[in-house]
């Protein structure tokens, strides 16, 4: 199947390395044809367009117009489009670009960060930074089905959807009977007890995002900050984290004594948009309303 | 005429050629991408640059980890513990090895008319397969935290690390060989690096003993009459001035030639590579250049390999006798401060990080030196050098060329000249 198979590597804005995951893993590199079969990958010497392709990976988000019509031109070629990594879909660590406004600086920028699919359909939807061998393991299944099956049939998305504290290891006995006794900062860890990271007053965005990564920070030590994108219904990964967050911070001593400590407490998140929005700022209701106030996006 | 997409960068340059009777009049490499991430990170909790500064070039992600794990360590006051060191020079040495392979492989070779892709990617199965196994994903590490590490491999895990390791460094030292002997019998090759070039200085990390230093010794910088000058850190972003034309920005040295970081520099600073099969490939290619400094950045090629033979020596030493592994992760004993520094010779080149931060720990400003910013000046004067070449094929491939070999990520192109040594 994967004989004269044409594919190609876009890389928008970001970091663009893990795309070399895609013909490293052998079962999707077997169906794609590896190598062999790549066609366009400008950083890595492939820089002629090729007229059609088969498989297209786009990691990267969308700052400039020239993305714009890049992106647009090679959907048109392109059978299947897989947007490839949280950059592509959420922003990822590019989309804290968007707390800038480039466009000020050269009209070649876009107003604000997009994503992929702000600008064009993609026919899978890969998270993760970079994703994850098991979620390149079901891309596989899901491209080889696409392939051998004609057109596809409308968007899927790779990976597991729900949270990640349903299935983490260090989930709290009772989840309805815990408390965070405080809000400490990240380097403020240094005795890590191996209990739920909110029962030791540290930010995990757990609760908010999705489990596709197989809890590969929380098993090595660290807190989720949320690389993987939301999890299913959330709609704004800090707005929800803070939401979640609110109900189980100084729970008992809430009753005493609850405005002092808790604004107290909350004053402690000096980085909001680094500690909650590091991977999805420009999906988020935030700069979204942002935007509104500065009339981008309005006819 | 005008190259976008441009070799080994992509889209977010454009190399300019400018044109006179059928000969080049000016070559300029253009940057049309820039990620003003100066302005991004100004405002952010101090703890979190770590996981942030990496965006800057996932080629190099581990040494941007690295180095902005130590900016923090520096503002806090906190020393890292030993199994700490050891597992971020373990990391830095795996990228180092990704870094030249890849950039041979996939970015300066294919223009040569050499083709090891195939092979590159089996190398970089291995690299990315031990990576895997220390930080859970291949980029964006993230067990390194100010003082320590959050995590350590199990004994299982260590010897899963080290038969990869194994396997890493056989396929290695063959491939090494194989493509030496083959550029040896290239004849666009050989005419290459006989090409006279400019004079450079040459910065770097160097050990103890002369090794290369990484993340450990003294900034070296080697001047092009071959005089040697030891730089503090402080002393060295002092001297650096910024120039900008349109979205590019480079570093030079007040009042000195432009100044080349990464293999070919460290080529020329390095004693040696103390380790077996890395130093019998440093002989050879002294004997090919007859002598040092080398100028002449075709010979990055052959630096390259050298220095990832050498780093897969020493991956396979540091996982075969893991003693150091022992002992405290983390150590959380500070005095925290409102400056700190950092540098790390990394596969790319220098990368130097210097924050300042306010009382609760929020950065208020900061500078981030790449590799691009050292080497965008040279790769200016490498591209003049064409001029009044005829303008066709050999020239456009000998510019990309030079390009590859910079190894520019010039979306990394932007920095902010505020921050110097002062503090
Ligand atoms: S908050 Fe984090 S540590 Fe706690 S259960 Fe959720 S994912 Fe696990
Ligand atoms: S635990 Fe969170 S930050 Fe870590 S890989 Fe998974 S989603 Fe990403």
């Amino acid at each position: 199947m994967s004989e004269g198979l044409s594919i190609g590597f876009l890389e928008l804005t970001g970091c663009s390395t893990c795309l070399e995951n895609v013909l490293l893993h052998e079962k999707l590199s077997g169906i794609l044809g590896g190598l062999g079969s790549v066609k366009y990958w400008p950083s890595h010497g492939y820089t002629e367009e090729p007229d059609s392709l088969d498989v297209l990976f786009v990691s990267g988000a969308v700052r400039s117009r020239g993305q714009v019509e890049k992106l647009k031109k090679l959907r048109d070629k392109t059978r299947v489009l897989v947007a490839y990594g949280t950059c592509s879909i959420y922003g990822g660590l590019i989309g804290l670009t968007a707390l800038i406004d480039a466009s000020s600086r050269s009209g070649e920028f876009l107003e604000t960060v997009k994503t992929v699919p702000d600008i064009v359909e993609p026919d899978i939807l890969v998270t993760g930074c970079p994703p994850t061998r098991d979620q390149l393991d079901e891309l596989a299944g899901v491209i080889k089905d696409y392939l051998e099956n004609g057109k596809p049939r409308g968007k899927v998305f790779i990976g597991n959807r729900n949270s990640l504290c349903r299935d983490c290891p260090r989930k709290p006995r009772d989840p309805y009977r815990f408390e965070m006794p405080s809000i400490k900062r990240d380097h403020e860890l240094v005795e890590d007890d191996g209990r739920c990271f909110l029962e030791q007053g540290i930010l995990c965005l757990g609760p908010v995002t999705s489990s596709g990564c197989g809890h590969l920070c929380i098993l090595r030590g660290r807190p989720c900050m949320g690389c993987n994108g939301p999890a299913r219904g959330v709609v704004d990964q800090g707005l929800n984290y803070i939401s979640s967050i609110g109900s189980i911070l100084l729970k008992s001593m809430e009753r005493i004594r609850m405005f002092d400590y808790f604004a107290a407490e909350m004053d402690k998140l000096v980085d909001p948009m680094g500690y909650l929005y590091r991977y999805t700022l420009p999906k988020s209701l935030l700069t979204e309303l942002a935007l509104k106030k500065r009339g981008v996006g309005e006819k | 005429m005008i190259i976008n997409p441009v070799p080994g960068i992509g889209e977010d340059a454009r190399l300019v050629i400018g044109e006179e009777d059928g000969r080049v009049k000016s070559v300029r490499l253009e940057a049309v991408n820039k990620l003003f991430i100066e302005e991004v990170l100004r405002g952010r909790a101090l703890e979190l640059l770590p996981s942030i500064t990496p965006v800057f070039c996932s080629s190099d992600s581990w040494s941007y980890t690295v180095a902005s794990v130590m900016a923090v360590e520096d503002v806090l006051g906190r020393k890292p513990t030993i199994p700490a060191l050891g597992l971020r020079r373990l990391g830095l040495l795996l990228e180092i090895i990704e870094n030249h392979v890849r950039n041979n492989a996939f970015k300066t070779l294919p223009l040569l008319g050499v083709d090891v892709r195939g092979e590159a990617l089996r190398i970089l199965g291995y690299t990315i397969r031990i990576k895997e196994l220390l930080s859970g994903r291949s980029i964006n590490p993230i067990i390194y935290v100010p003082g320590g590490v959050s995590w350590r491999p199990d004994d299982k895990l260590i010897g899963e690390m080290a038969d990869y390791a194994r396997r890493l460094l056989e396929k290695i030292t063959v491939h090494s060989k194989k493509l030496i002997s083959n550029l040896k019998n290239n004849e666009f090759y050989n005419k290459l690096i006989k090409q006279e070039f400019n004079p450079t200085s040459y910065i770097g990390v160097i050990g103890r003993n002369g090794e290369p230093g990484i993340i450990n010794g003294e900034i070296a910088l080697l001047k092009p009459g071959g005089e040697v000058v030891k730089l503090e850190l402080k002393d060295l972003l002092d001297k650096l001035s910024v120039s900008s034309e349109g979205l590019s920005y480079w570093v030079e040295l007040s009042g000195d030639e432009p100044v080349r970081s990464g293999p070919l520099a460290r080529l020329n600073i390095v004693h040696g590579y103390p380790s077996e099969n890395a130093s019998s490939i440093y002989e050879e290619i002294l004997l090919i250049a007859g002598g040092k400094p080398v100028h002449n950045p075709f010979y990055t090629v052959l630096a390259r390999i050298a220095e990832s033979v050498y780093a897969a020596e020493l991956v396979y030493e540091s996982l075969s006798d893991t003693d150091w592994l022992s002992g405290s992760l983390v150590n959380p004993k500070e005095s925290p401060g409102k400056t700190g520094y950092s540098v790390v010779d990394s596969g790319r080149g220098l990368i130097i990080h210097s924050y300042v931060v306010d009382g609760k720990l929020v950065v208020r400003d900061l500078s981030i030196y790449t590799p691009s910013h050292f080497n965008y000046a040279a790769l200016r004067r490498d591209l003049s050098l064409l001029t009044g070449r005829v303008l066709g094929d050999e020239t456009v491939r000998l510019a990309e060329a030079l390009i590859t070999l910079s190894d520019l990520c010039v979306s990394e192109l932007t920095i902010n000249p505020v921050v110097k040594g002062e503090g």
